[in-house]
């Protein structure tokens, strides 16, 4: 089961997006913030991202910095509720919110799927 | 000629309010330019208003007003008379001895730049030059330097006389004889078109950008909110077999519906645009009936302590939006205190002409509700744009404090001012306007307003003008009545100088008198303003008449008297009453008698 990490500092987002994941068959993990996300993506490995940008303590952007050391290919989807502000990154998609389950999966999916 | 006092403007510095008469009369006279012809009171680096400084610096030679020992416009063969006619800064002179204080002198740059020619122009007043975007606060402080005869440096909208608008950079002042009677005006202009133009579309796009700004904000909250509904939405509808699944995701969907409706009231309340209900009530008794949520909101680090003067004035305002806006205010002193410690809360009057001065208050009587930390205070970019929307400093902050606290205040009328330091603490303070005597026709058994307190009313505090409209004829009257009310101005009406006098007993001073001459009963219209201008100086008064030969020898320029001949138009009636109103506030004596408690 591929596993996915959902990062907003909206609790009653991440319970969405893992809601949607998770019925599309993903084992999902969720944090609050950048640094929250860190410590998950350090204790376990994960198989894709799913963040927000806008966020207290660390943001979405350096967030994807910070892990693309120990996951240079890992498949990043941004969902952020003013696109504009995060430009194009390699290996990077990005969503507006709000996306509706089926987008998501399909962005999370073909992201998974183009790697394997 | 203009004379040696022609040379106000070239030497000087900042055009911009200057010394009263009696302020001059302690500044030594500059004489030695003038050698004993001429002399001047030198603006010593002295405000002139709020202009453009053309040269600089603010002015410490040139003169603000000036002295003359050969008043007249006939000596043309000396150098000064050469190079006022050079110069290619129009300057003017008028005459305030002659009825409406008409232009009779031009130089040919003053020509130039209007494109007026010479025969167009003396004799008129200078408001030929104004047109439709003139701002009336301009021309109002422009009334006022006149009447309290002192100098002043304005930037003003004047028409040319083929219609196109520039933008003046006006400077005049005030010409003595030896026996220190006014005799002249002399102004001198400066097309300042092109600076204005830049620093409008600087503003333009400031603007926008703060418009970006709050349109991402916008945006960016609504749609996560709406993520939560339209997500929630969603799961339900793939849970409607499981009941609790189901009810959970609406409640979540309700949830964030209530959050998005909240914003909707924060960006109402930023933009000024708030339903308030003002009512009057006590400062103090807010602070402590709301004492128990405040003290719950610092949480345990953080004491409260309360500072609140005895005998504080009451207010006019919403009692829940100020809950609001304390409780905004109250949470960044406690954010601003991570290791706890003390807040206060203080309220106190502003009354007297030094701290008005210091908080750049018109007068009058006003209450101060202050907030002060002593905890990690902002540095002065952050304060500049604390009360911009969806600026925030604070990890889960929404941006939106701050920004509804200045709404809320200004749309109460009254003024935020922010005073931080880092490492020292913040003190944020909250002015509002005391209310004055309870609003006539409300309360208007409780007690006569005193002199002067009443202008504190609520339709004043509205920006509401009071016209007294006196004629004994019911149809004119009640015309001139109606016409008035709906332009928005409160009206009081009476059928005599009498009933008038009653009128202005029970319900306060007044902002305008209209009344007809001739009447019946002792007391005609002209006896009428002399009276209530004991009351009130300065009060602006339109006389009315269907007697040509009634109308009084006119009285001096200022004086505020003018003349309406019926029948009239009720546009010219709605023009005149405009005109009349538009003079300076400001200039209004201040309300000393303020009640307190």
């Amino acid at each position: 089961m591929k596993h996915v990490l959902v990062v907003d500092d909206e609790e009653a987002i991440t319970y969405i997006f893992r809601r949607y994941l998770e019925a599309a068959g993903y084992r999902v993990s969720t944090a609050g913030d950048g640094l929250e996300a860190l410590e998950v993506a350090g204790r376990e490995t994960i198989d894709a991202l799913v963040t927000d940008i806008r966020m207290p303590r660390m943001s979405g952007d350096k967030l994807i910095a910070a892990l693309r050391p120990r996951y240079p290919d890992l498949p990043i989807t941004v969902v952020s509720a003013y696109a504009i502000e995060m430009g194009s990154w390699p290996g990077v998609r990005v969503l507006s919110k709000p996306v509706d389950a089926a987008s998501l999966i399909a962005s999370v999916g073909a992201m998974l799927g183009d790697r394997a | 000629m203009v004379h040696a006092a022609g040379m106000v403007g070239f030497d000087g510095g900042r055009l911009t309010a200057g010394k009263t008469r009696d302020e001059r009369a302690h500044t030594p006279m500059d004489e030695d330019a003038g050698h004993g012809a001429s002399a001047g009171v030198p603006a010593a680096g002295g405000l002139e208003g709020n202009s453009y400084h053309p040269l600089g610096e603010p002015g410490v030679r040139h003169w603000q007003a000036s002295q003359i020992s050969r008043p007249g416009l006939e000596e043309r063969g000396n150098i000064f008379f050469a190079a006022i006619e050079m110069t290619r800064m129009p300057m003017v002179v008028t005459d305030p001895s002659q009825p409406d204080n008409p232009v009779v002198f031009v130089n040919r740059a003053f020509q130039d730049l209007t494109l007026y020619p010479e025969e167009q122009i003396l004799g008129r007043n200078c408001r030929f030059l104004q047109g439709e975007q003139t701002d009336p606060n301009a021309l109002a402080e422009i009334r006022s330097a006149i009447r309290e005869q002192r100098a002043v440096a304005i930037d003003i909208l004047n028409y040319k006389a083929d219609g196109r608008p520039f933008w003046n950079g006006l400077f005049f002042g005030p010409v003595y004889d030896d026996q220190g009677r006014l005799l002249y005006w002399f102004g001198s202009m400066m097309d300042i078109t092109r600076r204005r133009v830049t620093e409008q579309s600087y503003l333009q796009a400031q603007k926008m950008e703060a418009i970006g700004q709050l349109t991402a904000g916008v945006a960016h909250d609504f749609n996560n909110l709406l993520q939560v509904v339209a997500g929630n939405l969603e799961l339900a509808r793939g849970a409607v077999d499981d009941r609790d699944a189901l009810l959970q995701a609406l409640d979540r969907a309700q949830l964030a519906g209530d959050k998005a409706s909240k914003l909707t009231q924060q960006l109402l309340t930023f933009a000024r645009k708030q339903r308030l209900e003002p009512k009057r009530l006590n400062l103090n008794s807010l602070v402590v009936e709301f004492s128990e949520m405040l003290v719950r909101t610092l949480g345990d680090q953080v004491d409260l302590h309360l500072d609140l003067k005895p005998g504080l004035p009451a207010c006019t305002l919403d009692g829940t939006h100020m809950e609001m806006a304390l409780l905004n205010v109250l949470i960044n002193a406690r954010d601003a205190l991570p290791a706890g410690g003390k807040v206060t809360i203080g309220t106190s009057t502003i009354m007297d002409p030094e701290r008005l001065e210091r908080h750049r208050l018109s007068p009058g009587a006003y209450v101060t509700l202050c907030v002060i930390d002593e905890g990690i205070g902002m540095a002065p970019e952050i304060v500049s744009r604390a009360t911009e929307p969806f600026f925030t400093t604070k990890g889960p902050g929404t941006g939106l404090g701050l920004a509804m606290v200045h709404g809320f205040v200004q749309q109460s009328h009254g003024r935020l001012e922010i005073e931080s330091e880092p490492g020292k603490g913040t003190t944020i303070r909250m002015i509002f306007p005391a209310a004055g005597a309870p609003a006539a026709g409300q309360e208007r058994a409780a007690r006569a307003p005193a002199p002067g307190d009443a202008n504190w009313s609520a339709a004043t505090l509205l920006g509401v003008r009071t016209v007294l409209v006196v004629d004994d004829s019911a149809d004119v009257r009640e015309l001139a009545e109606a016409h008035l009310r709906q332009l928005g101005y409160r009206v009081l009406a009476a059928q005599s100088g009498e009933e008038a006098l009653q009128l202005v007993e029970r319900y306060g001073d007044v902002d305008l008198l209209f009344t007809d001459i001739i009447m019946p009963g002792g007391m005609n219209g002209l006896r009428l303003a002399e009276l209530l201008r004991q009351r009130q100086p300065g009060l602006p008064v339109i006389l009315t008449t269907g007697y040509m030969n009634e109308i009084p020898p006119m009285a001096a320029p200022g004086s505020g008297l003018n003349v309406l001949v019926k029948p009239y138009r009720m546009a010219e009636l709605a023009e005149r009453v405009h005109m009349a109103l538009q003079v300076d506030v400001r200039a209004r004596p201040a309300l000393d008698a303020q009640h307190e408690g």
